[in-house]
């Protein structure tokens, strides 16, 4: 892992290390839902209400 | 600076040019980045965008096994979900901000979200002087979002990818503004909750569940105050 590379980032203590590791991981899936979100959100709307949908 | 020192060699002949060629397709890939971002992050054009920001991911991977000297895969991830994040807030709330709220696809939209999510955006929509949402409170953070703050988190996101210092800053100074407004947002949601998520189909439930995406400051505070810095020297 990137994390793990001297040259790139200098060693950051044990535990930060860790800390970045969780929020790589937590980054990781909240851009793979929010990209699933923007894909499914417009035709989830016009299926479920209908195209022009004005209550 | 690995990536600088590799450029200067790049320009002397030094490097074999099958490195450059990885060089260039990580360069490609960001550009696969940027525009998907954008278009994911507009929401209507979402089923273009996302495929488009995969496949720069993808391509960033295989310039990295080609040999291609690329950043952190954090510093990707996490400017990729702000950039998608930035876009979506700007665009989409633009289209209630700006006449857009009058058009079929974006009443289609806003009446879907709101009858799902948030009352606000479907009981009298476009009935206000200014149109768009019917909720006063909301006006004035679209205005603050819209005009201010999205369209430099959105720079800031792109410039952070790249390496930029102004874009580590940047995102910074915006992650402590965007909970201002989040909080903002919050107590108009609490304080008007019969016409918003009173409602709403959804409710709190759904809530609590677009909140997800609002994570993102809290979670990139800790990582801004304890990375190194002198990283972003481009």
């Amino acid at each position: 892992m990137d994390l793990d590379r001297p040259e790139i980032l200098g060693r950051p203590p044990e535990g930060v290390a860790r800390m970045h590791r969780v929020i790589l991981i937590i980054g990781a899936v909240t851009l793979g839902a929010l990209l699933f979100f923007t894909m499914a959100v417009m035709p989830y709307f016009v299926w479920r209400f209908g195209w022009g949908y004005n209550p | 600076m690995a990536t600088l020192r590799r450029r200067k060699h790049t320009d002397l002949g030094v490097v074999p040019p099958e490195v450059s060629a990885a060089d260039a397709m990580a360069k490609r890939a960001d550009m696969w980045l940027l525009i998907g971002g954008c278009l994911a992050g507009s929401l209507f054009l979402g089923l273009i965008g996302a495929p488009m920001v995969m496949y720069g991911l993808w391509l960033l991977r295989r310039a990295e096994k080609q040999g291609a000297t690329i950043r952190p895969w954090i510093v990707t991830i996490l400017g990729v979900w702000m950039l998608v994040d930035a876009a979506a807030n700007l665009f989409c709330w633009g289209t209630d901000l700006l006449p857009a709220h009058d058009t079929v696809l974006g009443v289609t939209y806003w009446a879907s979200y709101g009858r799902l999510a948030d009352g606000a955006y479907y009981v009298h929509y476009n009935n206000l002087s200014a149109g768009g949402s019917a909720a006063w409170g909301e006006k004035p953070l679209e205005v603050l979002s819209v005009l201010i703050l999205f369209p430099w988190r959105l720079a800031a996101a792109w410039a952070f990818i790249k390496m930029k210092r102004w874009g580590l800053q940047s995102l910074v100074i915006t992650t402590w503004m965007y909970i201002f407004v989040w909080l903002a947002y919050e107590m108009n949601q609490v304080m008007d909750f019969p016409n918003r998520l009173g409602a709403a189909l959804y409710g709190v439930v759904g809530y609590l569940a677009y909140n997800v995406f609002f994570l993102g400051p809290f979670v990139l505070i800790p990582y801004f105050y304890t990375v190194n810095r002198e990283q972003w020297s481009e």
